[in-house]
């Protein structure tokens, strides 16, 4: 069996005992917060993986993130409480539009004569401001006067409220963890990468970096808008000020950052621990100590784990196992946390300081994309 | 094969070269020598593309190249070797072969091709699953030379193939140029190693301030004493 058929295996259980969540939660009468960390952080994993298929892949580091979210959450605004489109009719459009937002910029940036990553990042934080003036200007998007999304109707067979946000935020974050990872396995997936590490020479030996890099982008602006388009629910009253702010992708660097670019699971790993965090700081209270404990964490983390914490978790896996779940059972067993999202959190915790230990460096081995279904045998092309 | 007539290129304002005509016949090894500055890489990156000539026209086998993209000179049979040699670091040495081989005619004979690069560099074999970043200097200009005959090129073009290399593996690495010449596939030659550059090839074009100033038979210029006086101290 292939490291690949393994691994979209594994998808397939992760994705059935996922979906039976709220269930689980429900008729085991748990706080129903549950559900609520859950999605968010659904939603944080698709924002930060969706991301790095531009940025971690091609290199090409985007400001941009919150303009294709923002897309998708006015899109099912307008379509669906505005216009009272069916939610799930709206929600495809949410990240089409998205998408093609994308391919426009990456049609205008990416045939620049003259290109550079700086140039790059500019405009994508550029588009965020320009759709931010036209949403306020224009009544038919928002005008200045915000749009409610409360009383929204979606089709009974999501369930509850909850529920039915679980189910969503969970279908789109799985979507955009299954592309990242086939991109990442792919030669196309390869491709971008020398795009990332040496464009030029990558362009003359053959890989056709203009329409590898749109279609990173449409990628990256399509899943930033599904999910917008699906938060645009939890938002609850939609404003300019909320959705186009620096939040979206400010988080989603530093989430993707901490996590490691160099791999697609890497920002999922950086988003679960970075908004754990920052839910549990708040939920201690500690609203205000937040932005300086996460910063502080950050700088700490960055510098010493370079490449991230998921490959330096891989890297030792079963001792960051043995720490996550005796971390657990000791604070389940001795009852030290609150609740199970506590006990979650301080396991996290103590596994990523699990990632700080140095490790003695094998030489030999190439944290390369196709390294691990190399390692055995020859390889011919996908 | 190739016809280069007229090529005048620049970086911004600032013109490198001046109506370059090269010409690179079928099975043959020919070399650009010059001093640093002379607008060698430059003329490099104009044949693959990945800089645009002010002027003038590059064609080979009668398909104009002038202002394709470089995936597409590459497709067109034209590989580099680019100066410095800059490998994928990060990826194993595969994986830097494999890069090679990414246009659609290439990837067909992608097998083929890499039983061919492997005789020509055991190396490849040997390091398959190291990062190319940790190979030596030789080692990692071997890899750059079978990266690009992965593309299965009807032209080889080398950038200073010498470049902080000791002479020895300078030497080894001019034997394998000549070996894969042998098996048909054209080589265009940019380099300062003067002497070397000229007991390898057939022919030669000297360069200086972007323009040509000397053409001929390799061994009459490494004969010549004008030749000599300005690039040996002879």
């Amino acid at each position: 069996m292939t490291s690949r058929t393994k691994s979209l295996i594994g998808f397939g259980v992760v994705a059935v005992v996922l979906n039976l969540v709220p269930t689980v939660v429900e008729s085991l009468d748990a706080p129903s917060f549950y559900v609520t960390f859950m999605f968010t952080a659904f939603f944080w994993i698709s924002q930060s993986v969706s991301w790095n298929i531009l940025t971690g892949y091609t290199g090409y580091f985007s400001f941009g993130q919150g303009a294709w979210f923002g897309i998708g959450v006015y899109t099912t605004g307008i379509l669906a409480a505005k216009h009272g489109w069916p939610f799930l009719l709206a929600l495809p459009v949410a990240g089409v539009l998205a998408g093609l937002g994308g391919l426009l910029l990456g049609m205008i940036v990416f045939r620049l004569r003259k290109q550079s990553g700086e140039i790059f990042a500019l405009t994508t934080l550029a588009v965020a401001f320009v759709l931010a003036s036209v949403a306020r200007l224009y009544s038919f998007i928002d005008g200045g006067r915000g749009i409610f999304m409360t009383g929204t109707p979606l089709p009974a067979f999501l369930g509850d409220f909850r529920t039915a946000m679980f189910r969503m935020t969970f279908v789109v974050a799985f979507l955009t963890l299954l592309t990242a990872f086939l991109l990442y396995e792919s030669r196309i997936g390869w491709g971008m990468f020398a795009i990332r590490d040496d464009e030029p020479v990558a362009h003359g030996l053959g890989v056709p970096v203009f329409r590898y890099k749109m279609l990173a982008l449409g990628t990256n602006a399509f899943f930033g808008g599904l999910m917008g388009g699906v938060w645009s629910l939890q938002i609850g009253f939609v404003t300019v000020e909320d959705v186009f702010n620096i939040r979206v992708p400010l988080f989603v660097i530093l989430m993707s950052v901490l996590g490691g670019l160099r791999h697609w699971m890497g920002p999922a790993f950086g988003a679960v621990i970075i908004y754990a965090l920052t839910d549990r700081l708040n939920s201690a209270g500690l609203e205000d100590l937040n932005q300086v404990i996460i910063g502080g964490l950050l700088i700490i983390l960055v510098l010493a784990v370079r490449e991230g914490i998921y490959l330096r978790l891989r890297a030792r896996w079963k001792p960051a196992l043995a720490v996550f779940v005796l971390a657990i059972g000791v604070w389940t067993v001795f009852d030290l946390g609150s609740s199970l999202i506590w006990d979650f959190f301080y396991a996290s915790l103590l596994t990523v300081a699990v990632a700080l230990v140095p490790l003695k460096r094998q030489p030999d081995t190439a944290a390369s994309p196709a390294s691990e279904a190399m390692a055995a045998s020859d390889r011919s092309p996908p | 094969m190739l016809e280069v007539r007229g090529v005048s290129a620049g970086y911004g304002t600032a013109q490198a070269l001046w109506d370059i005509d090269i010409d690179v016949a079928e099975g043959e090894i020919v070399t650009l020598v010059g001093p640093n500055g002379a607008g060698k890489s430059t003329f490099v990156n104009v044949v693959a593309g990945l800089s645009r000539a002010w002027s003038g026209s590059v064609v080979l086998d009668g398909q104009a190249l002038t202002d394709l993209p470089p995936a597409q000179v590459c497709g067109q049979g034209v590989a580099i070797v680019p100066e410095g040699r800059r490998l994928f670091p990060d990826l194993t040495v595969t994986d830097n072969l494999d890069i090679g081989a990414f246009h659609p005619a290439a990837r067909a004979k992608r097998d083929e091709t890499y039983e061919r690069v492997s005789s020509i560099f055991p190396i490849v074999v040997e390091r398959r699953n190291q990062r190319a970043g940790n190979l030596s200097g030789g080692e990692q200009q071997m890899v750059a030379i079978g990266r690009a005959l992965m593309a299965r090129p009807q032209l080889l073009l080398l950038d200073e193939p010498s470049l902080g290399l000791a002479p020895v593996i300078v030497e080894q690495i001019f034997d394998v140029i000549r070996e894969i010449n042998q098996t048909g596939t054209s080589v265009l030659i940019v380099e300062q190693n003067v002497v070397e550059a000229l007991e390898l090839a057939s022919r030669a074009y000297v360069l200086e301030n972007g323009r040509i100033v000397r053409q001929g038979d390799a061994t009459e210029l490494l004969n010549d004493e004008s030749l000599q006086k300005a690039y040996f101290g002879m």
